[in-house]
């Protein structure tokens, strides 16, 4: 094989390898009921630097419910749910966001009710804003699907 | 001579496309609890994956269901571990989240189960905690990223049923 070709096909190779990846989805936990939630606090992932949970904060507020964010020490005390998450970035010319995992708890037990993901590699790569409200969107409608049984698909999606 | 190389870096970094997770390897070892609880517990597994996208940890429920059930019978916590209800106490396992990178020499993998304990006929759980565990595999452990990969997850995956056992272990359970 000549040598460009050869090049392309390590290039290749590295592409199949890192970024082989599209996925969506959320998921419902048995039994919960999430048209009861109204207020959520989005507890601050400690690793974070990046304000992630002010862009989950806000498109909470965005679709009508009441949301703050920061330290888990820091949430109002009458709120119905916490939001955890966490991100994971990569580097391909930019540093971008490669995914995102979100979990709704109850605010008494801390126990999931729901969880959520996206993850994008590169080549179908979004901002943090869009991702935020791909993984919201997508566990909202798990729990407008399915609020009583719950199920394993929910709204997934390879 | 680079060209090799590369090739070798990049099988040893990828942990795309790995083989599905092993539940002997999963269960928990050398926890001899004995009988602390007289009655009998069915375990259930719910959530992970069976046709998992590419990059998604390859762990079903069937499988954590495996090593969870070999991991109650050799701890000896109840006197009878079945693998479908009913029975004295169902154990139901959820799992929630398992983070898995795509790259990197040394691989940490997190996972999120949630434990959940009821009798039959009452709903309300009995004990109920999700159990979040860590594991880090090493380019000691194995060199190819594939392998390396699944043993970060299959031993996170240990690491919590593990500590499943160890909190199972501390209830206060009438025999049923």
């Amino acid at each position: 094989m000549p040598r460009p070709q050869r090049l392309l096909a390590l290039v290749a190779l590295g592409l199949m390898l890192a970024g082989c990846v599209n996925q969506e989805g959320a998921t419902l936990t048995p039994g919960a009921d999430l048209r009861r939630l109204r207020s959520f606090h989005v507890v601050k992932f400690q690793p974070d630097n990046r304000g992630i949970e002010r862009l989950i904060a806000d498109d909470l507020r965005r679709r009508g419910l009441s949301a703050t964010s920061g330290e888990e020490a820091a949430r109002p005390p009458e709120v119905d749910a916490l939001v955890t998450y966490s991100d994971r970035w990569a580097w391909d010319i930019t540093m971008y966001m490669l995914s995102l995992d979100i979990t709704l708890r109850d605010a008494r037990t801390g126990f999931p009710l729901a969880v959520g993901r996206s993850l994008h590699t590169s080549l179908t790569r979004q901002s943090p804003t869009e991702m935020v409200g791909e993984v919201i969107g997508n566990i909202l409608r798990a729990g407008a699907v399915a609020p009583a049984t719950g199920g394993n698909n929910g709204a997934a999606r390879p | 001579m680079r060209r090799p190389a590369a090739v070798a870096l990049l099988l040893a970094l990828a942990g795309c496309g790995p083989g599905e997770s092993r539940p002997a390897l999963m269960a928990p070892q050398g926890m001899a609890y004995g009988p602390r609880h007289a009655g009998s517990v069915s375990v259930t597994a719910s959530g992970g994956c069976v046709d998992c996208a590419a990059g998604q940890a390859r762990l079903s429920a069937a499988q954590l269901q495996a090593a969870a059930i070999q991991g109650l019978r050799d701890s000896g916590l109840f006197a009878q571990v079945l693998a479908q209800p009913p029975a004295g106490h169902d154990l139901a396992l959820r799992i929630f989240r398992v983070d898995a990178p795509l790259f990197g020499f040394d691989m940490r993998c997190t996972i999120e189960v949630g434990w959940t304990l009821t009798r039959p006929g009452d709903p309300t759980p009995v004990w109920q905690q999700a159990i979040e565990t860590s594991h880090t595999a090493r380019t000691s452990d194995t060199f190819a990223g594939v392998e390396r990969v699944r043993l970060c997850w299959e031993g996170a995956a240990r690491n919590n049923l593990a500590e499943g056992l160890r909190r199972l272990a501390t209830l206060p359970l009438p025999p049923r």
